[in-house]
Parts: C-alpha cells; sequence; structure tokens
C-alpha cells in the first residue's frame, strides 16, 4: 500500500492536515454537494498514487476542459462503462508492471452503477479485478434533472415521480448483490460518517480482488434540502435505521454502527421530497425498516424469501 | 478555437506523459459570487480538530503556521457546512450579499 503510512486501518487527522489538497476547489458543483466531499475523503485515505475513474454523473462536472481540479489521474468514461474502462486501465498497468502500488478507484453515481453500468460492475466484479468501486449514492438521477432511479426511496418525490404518488418501488440492495456476485469486499457508508467511510476504504484497498462501496451523499436540490443541513440529512438517515452502515467479507456481515433508532419521520421531515407523504405512508416505511433490521442483527440477512 | 482559448489563458499542461495535471501554478476558478453567506471563525475558540477541514467540499480550508484553520474566499461557496460541524461552535455566519 502506497501513501497510507504504517498502518493503513488508523486514520490520524492532525498527519493528514499537513497535506495538500488533491481536489481543489472551483468545481462547477453545488454549494453543500456531498458528492465531492466522498470525491475529497476518497483522496485523503488513498492518497497520490491513485487513477480515478468517472462514469458521467454531476462528478464529471467537476473537471470541465480545460481546467481540472484534480492533481492525480482522472479518465471520464461513458456512464454504462466505468468498470470495462477500470478494468481496461488495470491490464495495462499489469504489462507494464506497474499494478502493484496504484490504486484504481471507480466514483460512479447510482444511476450509473444501479441502473445503466450495472453489467460492466458485474462484469468486473466476476473477474475479481483488483478495483475500489464505489458508488456515490444521491438516490436519484440528479445530473439530469433528478429522475427517480432503481436506488430511489419508496415513496420519494422525483421529476418522473411527482407526488401524490411518489415512488411506487422500493431500492435494490446493491452491496448484497455484490456480495452474492462474488466481491471480496461490499460496504455501505454515509458522507456524515467520514472516519467510517476512509477506514473502509483503506480496507478496501487492502483486498486482492474487487471491492464495492456504496456511498450515501445526500443532494442539496434533489432531497429538496438546504445547503449547511446535507450532512445532517445523512445522518438521520442513518440514525433512524433507513440506511445501515455494515461491511460484507466472505459473506460475513458486521454491523458498523449502531443507529439510535429514532422514528423515521425525523428523517422524513426533513427533507422536502418527502413532503407529501400521509400517515398509513409513513407507517409502512417505518414498519419494513423494523423488518429490515431484525433480518440483519438476527443473521438473516441472506434469506431472500422476506423482500 | 480551443487552441487560441489555451494561449490566452495561458494555461500550462505540466503532467507527465501527456497525463493533465492541475499545479500550484494554475489559478483557481473563483466561486466568491455564489456565495450569500460567508464563515468567520473565532480563533479564541478554536481547538484546531480540524473537522471543518475534514467536511468541506469544496477544499477551501488550509491550515496556517500556527495552526489555525483559514477559509480560502475565492473558493468558498458558503455551505455552512462547517458552521453546523464544528464542534465548539467557534464559526458564525456573516451577511455578504442582500442586504437590507
Amino acid at each position: 500500500m502506497a501513501d497510507v503510512g504504517d498502518n493503513p486501518m488508523e486514520f490520524n487527522i492532525k498527519e493528514e492536515m499537513k497535506k495538500e489538497h488533491l481536489i481543489t476547489g472551483g468545481t462547477f458543483a453545488c454549494s453543500g454537494c456531498n458528492p465531492v466531499l466522498g470525491i475529497r475523503l476518497t483522496l485523503i485515505a488513498l492518497g497520490k498514487n491513485t487513477i480515478m475513474i468517472n462514469s458521467s454523473g454531476c462528478m464529471t462536472l467537476t473537471a470541465t476542459w480545460p481546467f481540472t481540479p484534480y492533481k492525480i489521474p482522472w479518465v471520464h468514461g461513458a456512464i454504462e462503462n466505468g468498470g470495462s474502462v477500470a478494468a481496461g486501465i488495470l491490464m495495462g498497468l499489469k504489462a507494464q508492471k506497474k499494478d502493484k502500488n496504484t490504486n484504481i478507484v471507480v466514483y460512479a453515481g447510482d444511476g450509473a452503477t444501479y441502473d445503466i453500468g450495472l453489467q460492466a460492475l458485474s462484469g468486473m466484479v466476476y473477474r475479481k479485478e483488483k478495483i475500489i468501486y464505489v458508488c456515490y449514492n444521491n438516490c436519484q438521477f440528479a445530473n439530469t434533472g433528478h429522475q427517480a432511479s432503481s436506488a430511489t426511496e419508496k415513496y420519494a418525490r422525483t421529476s418522473t415521480t411527482p407526488p401524490p404518488i411518489g415512488n411506487p418501488l422500493p431500492r435494490k440492495n446493491m452491496a448484497k448483490m455484490m456480495a452474492l456476485n462474488g466481491a471480496d469486499y461490499c460496504a455501505t457508508a454515509c458522507t456524515a460518517f467520514p472516519f467510517d467511510f476512509i477506514k473502509k476504504i483503506r480496507k478496501a484497498a487492502t483486498m486482492k480482488g474487487s471491492s464495492f462501496i456504496d456511498l450515501l451523499a445526500p443532494c442539496e436540490p434533489g432531497w429538496l434540502v438546504q445547503p449547511w443541513e446535507t450532512l445532517k440529512a445523512g445522518k438521520l438517515m442513518v440514525e433512524t435505521g433507513m440506511w445501515p452502515l455494515y461491511e460484507i467479507e466472505n459473506k460475513k456481515i458486521t454491523i458498523n454502527y449502531k443507529p439510535k433508532m429514532l422514528p423515521v419521520v425525523k428523517a422524513l421531515q426533513m427533507q422536502g421530497r418527502f413532503k407529501h407523504l400521509t400517515e398509513p405512508q409513513v407507517t409502512e416505511i417505518q414498519l419494513t425498516v423494523v423488518k429490515e433490521w431484525e433480518m440483519i442483527t438476527k443473521g438473516r440477512f441472506w434469506e431472500a424469501e422476506e423482500y | 478555437m480551443l487552441n487560441k482559448l489555451i494561449l490566452e489563458k495561458n494555461i500550462k499542461n505540466e503532467g507527465k506523459k501527456g497525463v493533465p495535471y492541475a499545479t500550484e501554478k494554475q489559478k483557481l476558478i473563483e466561486r466568491a459570487n455564489w456565495r450569500t453567506f460567508k464563515p468567520v471563525i473565532d480563533y479564541k475558540k478554536c481547538i484546531k480538530c480540524g473537522m471543518c477541514w475534514l467536511h468541506c467540499p469544496d477544499s477551501a480550508y488550509t491550515f496556517n503556521k500556527k495552526g489555525f484553520p483559514e477559509c480560502d474566499g475565492k473558493v468558498c461557496k458558503g455551505c455552512l457546512l462547517c458552521v453546523q460541524i464544528c464542534p465548539v461552535k467557534a464559526i458564525s455566519v456573516e451577511q455578504e450579499r442582500g442586504k437590507k
């Protein structure tokens, strides 16, 4: 492992503060954008010896020709082939015998991971390429105008699923899907828990095969929250149990953070995309959250019939 | 037309083997006109924990020689996440535009 120190799992903030920013400011991202924060945390965790591959999405707009905020190599692939571009770069590095100290990270949105780029990701995981795939999940196609994706929560408002009905379908469980597909390390994370995320990224970099991290990154215009409320919105999603933080290694699930299990209303009230919800709908969301947590904590995570 | 733009803006590609590379010499694009509110740090209360530096999406925070954080006014977009996250509430808000 390069650029990470003696013990890669330990995160010493005082040491990291002395280093330069690997992504500078002045990007086209919205104020209070959490996906950009995700890039920063990824680069803080991995250091300078990193190649970042980006599938089309909001984060493509960070580097617009002729300007770039990145101080690392950055590649923009099409929306559907983030995994394949990364695999190609890894093959090239292997041919030059330079792959040992280089981290290859794919940073793609939830549209490019859950929907459009699923076949490239699935192929990458199946071939066990040594690549870290980070999905910044803002629960919608935010770049094209906040359409619903398969990562959108049930009853959430998007531009294609307007109120009073909202999104009629629940979201996919991507980390579980990739774990069953053969990924060495799968995890969920949230930008409101940066130390947890950095630890997971560093752990993923030590794996021999591919790893997948699903990062919940609140989107200010998409979730209809104020710019300064984005981190709080993410934190409440975790604290209410709507976004469990866990990691899967060799099909063993470990819960990294035990939430306070606040009522889901607290998380839903804050976000403008859930403002149209009626009481029975809120109760239904609460019941599914409780059920999901029972499945995880009682060791029945891999059972399929209750989903 | 693109070549002309490069000449006009005096952009240098200092990467190795054709990899584009941002350097300190290259000027940052200013985003100060996006901002309505501005964070102001009270150095008497600051405990140098670095949480503002860690949570800033726009990499606006750097540290001076004494180890205190400084907010770069050129790239700060005024999202005020640092105000929310500060554990000792050392950062206050100042309105920059839209004053009555």
